[in-house]
């Protein structure tokens, strides 16, 4: 989508790193905010900086997997604002543990917040995005997880894979209705330059661009994986003919 | 794992379909079966099928997207048959509506049996296999719609979970060929089973137009999206054809089974739309690169 003047952005794990970032360079395009955290000092405290530049924004408490949390989330934006446009869900957990010694609770983490959160948040707000008939784009986290197998991610490639293929259906099926959709992939590694990331987001929601890769050195390991696919339906294709 | 005389095969779902293929093939090969299925009477009919091959079976009724339920037969699977050399997580479902009117009843269900019950089925069945010490092998149903987002309308849930089992398998064999774990994950077109039928085990029976992915009405492909089915991946193979290549495949130590030669082109197409983000992605960083434009 174009413009995004004078529109409303919510943005969940708005309260630091990415959506936090994310949550002010959306402020900075003239757009108003409600920024949703698991910490709402830390929720309070970006909107505070972004009501200091002069834009409208609220702060909520909110817990990505569970669903009335989410729901209430919805609930305040669509009463505060009257309306959606863009939905960013930047809340994200990684857990990096080997296959052998996951614990429930390690599967329990990541599927909760990765997956979960992100099908609460489509349930929430996309019957009311949808209904309201206009332009809008959902924006989503992920990482090079969903993309191709790393030692100790494995809940993390399931989580991350699942919400990959979610997006993906959800670009093609929500396109004639003017919604775009983004899968936003941050690096697994640590330091990563939040407002670099963040303008090269708001650029994808933008260009209407399904896959947005902040980390491009990636891409020898999809290429790996697919290779390894190709090799599988050679022999495929040879046991066919033999 | 070359050798499965005498060894023990525990699948889900394997009251019919893919799971009874699967469990009938590997009694051919002289294993052990243990059958579980949300239907104990289709179950307990393939358990007679394996023991009239001359091998053990029991059957039991199992809900996989109920965690304590998996483990139940985990423990089920030890008790009687005392080891799990090869778990086949095959157990899965497809209910949906265009995803703007999915409830949250409506992604439970498919995601509880197509995903978490195959997470469950690791969780409950890995750390015994780990400290039973013998070589094992995880077998994953999973689809072509694991690597292709089809563009027919109500199936993001079993687009999203077969996503999931696809990842999930390639991280296991990634990480567990160390410990004489391999992983097979079964990528098929279009079987016959009776899948499209899945709404006959919905609890809440609910379920709005259940469509089998791999014959439901197609768009033209979309720019990065979901596809088309291709020419030559309607064609429809039989379980047994599939349940063959699956012994192969554990034999040979394989992570993908692949069915329908024509669905490559189709994961190309996928491919291209993700190697796209990665041009895209290059010619925003050029553009940061040049002030005049930043």
């Amino acid at each position: 989508m174009d413009s995004l003047k004078g529109k409303v952005a919510v943005v969940t794990g708005g309260g630091s790193g990415v959506g936090q970032a994310l949550a002010g360079a959306l402020a900075n395009e003239g757009m108003r905010i409600v920024v949703g955290d698991a910490d709402i000092k830390a929720a309070e405290a970006a909107v505070a900086d972004i009501t200091q530049l002069g834009a409208r924004a609220i702060a909520s408490r909110v817990d990505i997997a569970d669903r009335a949390s989410v729901g209430a989330l919805a609930d305040l934006a669509f009463d505060e604002f009257g309306t959606v446009h863009v939905l960013c869900n930047c809340a994200r957990e990684m857990v990096a543990r080997p296959a052998a010694e996951m614990e429930d609770a390690d599967w329990g983490r990541v599927i909760s917040v990765n997956l979960d959160g992100t099908i609460n948040v489509l349930t929430a707000f996309l019957p009311r995005l949808v209904a309201q008939g206009e332009e809008g784009h959902i924006l989503s986290v992920s990482a090079s997880t969903g993309l191709f197998a790393q030692q100790n991610a494995v809940a993390n490639a399931t989580a991350d894979h699942a919400a990959m293929g979610l997006l993906a259906h959800l670009n093609t099926e929500l396109q004639p209705l003017r919604i775009g959709v983004s899968v936003l992939c941050l690096s697994t590694a640590a330091g990563q330059d939040f407002e670099f990331v963040a303008r090269l987001a708001l650029r994808g929601i933008k260009d209407n661009q399904l896959y947005v890769f902040s980390e491009p050195s990636t891409r020898p390991q999809v290429e790996a994986r697919l290779a390894e696919i190709r090799a599988a339906y050679s022999s495929l294709i040879r046991s066919d003919t033999r | 794992m070359q050798s499965l005389r005498g060894k023990v095969a525990a699948v889900t779902g394997g009251g019919s379909g893919i799971g009874r293929a699967l469990a009938l093939a590997f009694a051919e090969e002289g294993m052990d079966v243990a059958i579980a299925d949300i239907e104990r009477d289709p179950a307990e009919t393939v358990a007679e099928e394996v023991r009239a091959k001359g091998q053990r079976a029991f059957a039991m009724a199992c809900d996989v997207s109920d965690r304590s339920s998996v483990g139940r037969f985990a423990d089920f699977v030890y008790n009687n048959l005392e080891a799990a050399h090869v778990v086949c997580n095959n157990a899965g479902v497809v209910a949906g509506k265009p995803t703007p009117q999915m409830t949250h009843d409506d992604w439970d269900w498919v995601m509880g049996v197509d995903l978490y019950g195959v997470i469950y089925g690791i969780q409950a069945f890995l750390p015994r296999m780990l400290s039973q010490g013998d070589e094992g092998h995880f077998v994953n149903t999973s689809s072509i719609t694991g690597l292709v987002p089809w563009s027919a309308p109500g199936i993001i849930s079993y687009t999203a979970a077969k996503h999931g089992v696809v990842g999930l398998s390639e991280g296991l064999n990634l990480e567990l060929a160390a410990d004489k774990i391999g992983v097979t994950v079964l990528v098929p077109g279009q079987i016959r089973t009776r899948i499209g039928e899945s709404a006959r085990n919905r609890p809440t029976r609910t379920v709005v137009d259940p469509q089998p992915p791999a014959t439901s009405p197609s768009s033209p492909t979309a720019a990065g999206g979901a596809q088309r089915l291709p020419v030559g991946a309607e064609m429809t193979l039989e379980p047994e054809d599939l349940a063959s290549r699956v012994v192969g495949a554990v034999r040979a130590g394989d992570l993908y089974v692949f069915t329908h030669p024509a669905t490559l082109d189709e994961i190309n197409l996928r491919f291209e739309a993700i190697m796209q983000g990665y041009d895209w992605v290059d010619r925003a960083l050029a553009r940061e690169d040049s002030p005049e434009e930043a």
